[in-house]
């Protein structure tokens, strides 16, 4: 062989080799903080206290008096708080879209809430929705109620108490949602939507016919995105009435875990609960795409 | 300017490092001895010596008010004259045992000082993580610890944790709620019966209910209720006997009554619904009682708990400050508790904190006659003359789930107003026996 070939040779194998080199750091990350952690999960989900094979931690689960609670809810959450923070940011997305005077301060504005952590958002609702707190004051100054008289927000049926949850969400998670949204109606061409007015065509019609179904892959992003995360809310609920009072998925997991963590079943109720969210989440997902005609879409494209 | 961007990064680090250094003054006699003579020279030499940081991680005084207290009124006095560091975390019990168990198993010790609740003294017992402070102890002779809870503290004669923040639990009402007392109850005697028809009179005087209870599940409910059950001569934990089912009834009458205030299930502490006046009456934790109390003492009355046919009944507890096993500041640490277990100083805390107990026989001399003293001579009266009982917690799995036993029934029996039934309570009976270890 000689010198030329063989750094010729080297040449070929660096240039191929530096893409993989490039990507390594991140690939162990996965490998070593996801993939690996979730290996171990789906493995514990199996394993008895015993550490023994076992399907009893499912048992376990799906006989919990709380799971159907907690599924219900989750269900609940997850169906009215995607629809109206869907219709939410659409609203203001199309209202800033249409660049008013004042349209960045307003969206600065709006964005405020999406830099709240969870934990600020439900302290600042909480000393909200107590029967002294700033709501009724100012349900008092506006005259809406009278001297001395309350409204005791968080007392009551679970049914208000889940509203209250998917607003106090819904108030915090629009303001991202709309800016993916946002980000895909700048990306429509103006000469789109200027032929849908030139040919008689009005707001709603151009939204309808035009808009929409060039929104349609953004609208699908921001829905799965919101829908994954939607599923996972607990933190709020637990901050407004603790644990198991208004049961959902992801906060059994955390109060098997971190709550009760020295039951003899709490690592397996909590590593059956995760793996049984990680399935809905990602069947609900598949569900979503399919519905939305996302890979018809895919495979037109393909063609 | 890439030349003074890396000066200038070199002396602020070095600045840094030095700032670590506190300079300290050694002043050392020699005495020389030259053909014959004794010389004796004065060296007095400056050298760098890193202060020494003494790692305190405390389960109480996690409110931010006693933290601030314990800070400036007691940590600071002891830095300033020790010439050291300590650095205070708050950090729950469950946690401290798990940094512990880290810390032990890799022989790499950085705590040394930890203040734990009595509940959980018996896991570092068993694991062996404190040291013994017998001797120590033995020679602190102006103090002498509080016998109550010996069996927490001790093990085999040998003394591990240093009582501190003992706690029973007390009566605190709303004078709004005094002309609603029954003819002729007198509050330092007042019945668990008498509370429970104070509290209805109450809720049909002001057309909604005024007793709060800490209805988020996993908070205090079961002490609480504990204490109730002990007055009518039932254990604790015990969700079914007959004293239970009694002590039970107490607060079936409330619910029936709609005695408790209407956002009880999203109540974690009393504090701030009686310092709103959203809630009049309560029983509970002698120095978040003593928090309200003292915050405005015209406001507010404050009594032993209720008694029943047994006695005035209590759940105790206490908190114990133990030296981490392989402290490399065991010196300093038992300085340190040598500071902070002195009568004078016990008192000075326990009146900074909301009214904690002082476990020390001697620090009765030093209350006086302010308001939180009153707390404090109201939680001794309970403690000395009660039925109390602590918190059997290592017995169980886990105790939070014993809590969340009693907050069932409290959720779905107690403030819907049912008829609390024999089987529901041997049900919740069971829900606890399950969980024993």
């Amino acid at each position: 062989m000689t010198a030329a070939a063989s750094t010729k040779r080297f040449r070929d194998f660096k240039s191929k080799a530096v893409p993989y080199l490039l990507i390594a750091p991140v690939v162990i990350y996965y490998i070593f903080f996801w993939i690996r952690p979730v290996l171990i999960t789906v493995y514990e989900s199996f394993q008895s206290a015993a550490g023994t094979f076992t399907f009893q931690n499912y048992v376990l689960v799906f006989t919990d008096p709380n799971f159907m609670p907690a599924l219900r809810n989750t269900a609940i959450i997850v169906v009215f708080s995607v629809t109206l923070e869907f219709l939410g940011a659409l609203f203001l997305a199309l209202l800033i879209n249409r660049k008013f005077a004042g349209s960045t301060l307003f969206l600065f504005v709006a964005m405020v809430p999406m830099a709240l952590p969870a934990v600020a958002v439900a302290a600042m609702w909480l000393t909200g929705f107590t029967a002294h707190g700033w709501i009724n004051s100012l349900l008092y100054y506006l005259g809406i109620l009278t001297e001395g008289a309350k409204i005791y927000w968080l007392a009551g049926s679970e049914w208000k108490l889940l509203a209250l949850v998917i607003l106090i969400d819904a108030w915090q998670v629009i303001p991202s949602m709309m800016i993916i949204l946002l980000a895909g109606l700048q990306n429509i061409p103006e000469e789109a939507i200027e032929a849908g007015y030139v040919f008689g065509g009005n707001f709603i019609t151009v939204l309808r016919k035009i808009t929409m179904p060039l929104l349609g892959p953004t609208i699908q992003t921001a829905i799965i995105l919101r829908l994954i995360s939607a599923i996972q809310i607990w933190l709020i609920i637990v901050l407004l009435v603790g644990f198991s009072r208004m049961p959902v998925l992801v906060e059994r997991i955390v109060y098997y875990y971190k709550e009760v963590p020295n039951l003899d079943i709490s690592l397996q109720m909590a590593s059956g609960y995760a793996i049984i969210v990680s399935f809905i989440v990602s069947m609900a997902a598949l569900l979503y795409l399919r519905v939305s005609g996302a890979f018809g879409a895919k495979k037109e494209a393909a063609q | 300017m890439k030349k003074f961007s890396i000066v200038m990064a070199i002396v602020l680090v070095g600045a840094l490092f030095l700032s670590a250094c506190q300079p300290e003054t050694i002043v050392e006699t020699v005495i020389v001895e030259v053909e014959g003579e004794t010389i004796t020279e004065v060296v007095t030499e400056e050298v760098q010596v890193a202060t020494k940081t003494l790692v305190f991680s405390s389960r109480l005084f996690s409110p931010p008010a006693e933290q601030l207290f314990f800070i400036n009124e007691i940590i600071k006095p002891f830095e300033e004259e020790h010439g050291v560091t300590v650095n205070f975390q708050i950090i729950d019990d469950a946690t401290l045992l798990q940094r512990a168990e880290v810390q032990q198993t890799t022989n790499h010790v950085t705590t040394d000082i930890v203040v734990s609740h009595n509940g959980s003294m018996p896991q570092w017992l068993d694991a062996g993580w404190v040291e013994d402070l017998t001797d120590v102890v033995a020679g602190w002779t102006d103090r002498h610890f509080s016998e109550a809870f010996i069996t927490d503290t001790n093990r085999d004669g040998k003394q591990y944790f240093l009582p501190v923040g003992a706690d029973v639990y007390l009566l605190l009402a709303n004078n709004k709620a005094l002309p609603y007392l029954p003819d002729g109850v007198e509050l330092d005697s007042i019945t668990w019966e008498q509370y429970a028809a104070w509290a209805v009179a109450v809720a049909e005087g002001e057309g909604e209910g005024k007793v709060c209870i800490t209805g988020i599940p996993s908070k205090s409910w079961v002490y609480m209720f504990g204490g109730t059950g002990l007055s009518y001569g039932a254990g604790f934990p015990d969700a079914n006997s007959e004293g239970a089912m009694a002590a039970w009834k107490v607060w079936e009458t409330i619910g029936k009554g709609n005695g408790f205030v209407p956002t009880v299930l999203n109540i974690d502490s009393c504090v701030d619904p009686m310092m709103r006046e959203e809630a009049w009456l309560t029983v509970f934790h002698n120095a978040r009682a003593g928090q309200v109390y003292a915050s405005n003492e015209t406001e507010y009355t404050l009594a032993p708990a209720p008694s029943g046919p047994v006695g005035v009944g209590s759940i105790a507890g206490v908190s114990g400050y133990a030296v981490m096993k392989g402290s490399a500041n065991y010196d300093l640490a038992i300085s340190f508790l040598e500071y902070l277990t002195r009568p004078d100083i016990q008192v000075k805390l326990a009146k900074g904190t909301g009214g904690f107990i002082p476990p020390v026989e001697e620090a009765r001399d030093y209350l006086g006659d302010e308001a939180i003293d009153e707390v404090i001579n109201k939680a001794v009266l309970v403690l000395n003359n009660g039925v109390v009982s602590g918190v059997p917690g290592s017995d169980y799995q886990d105790w939070g789930a014993v809590k969340a036993c009693y907050d069932d029934v409290f959720a779905d029996t107690i403030l819907p107003g049912l008829d609390v039934t024999q089987e529901r309570l041997d049900e919740a009976e069971a829900c606890i026996v399950g969980l024993l270890n």
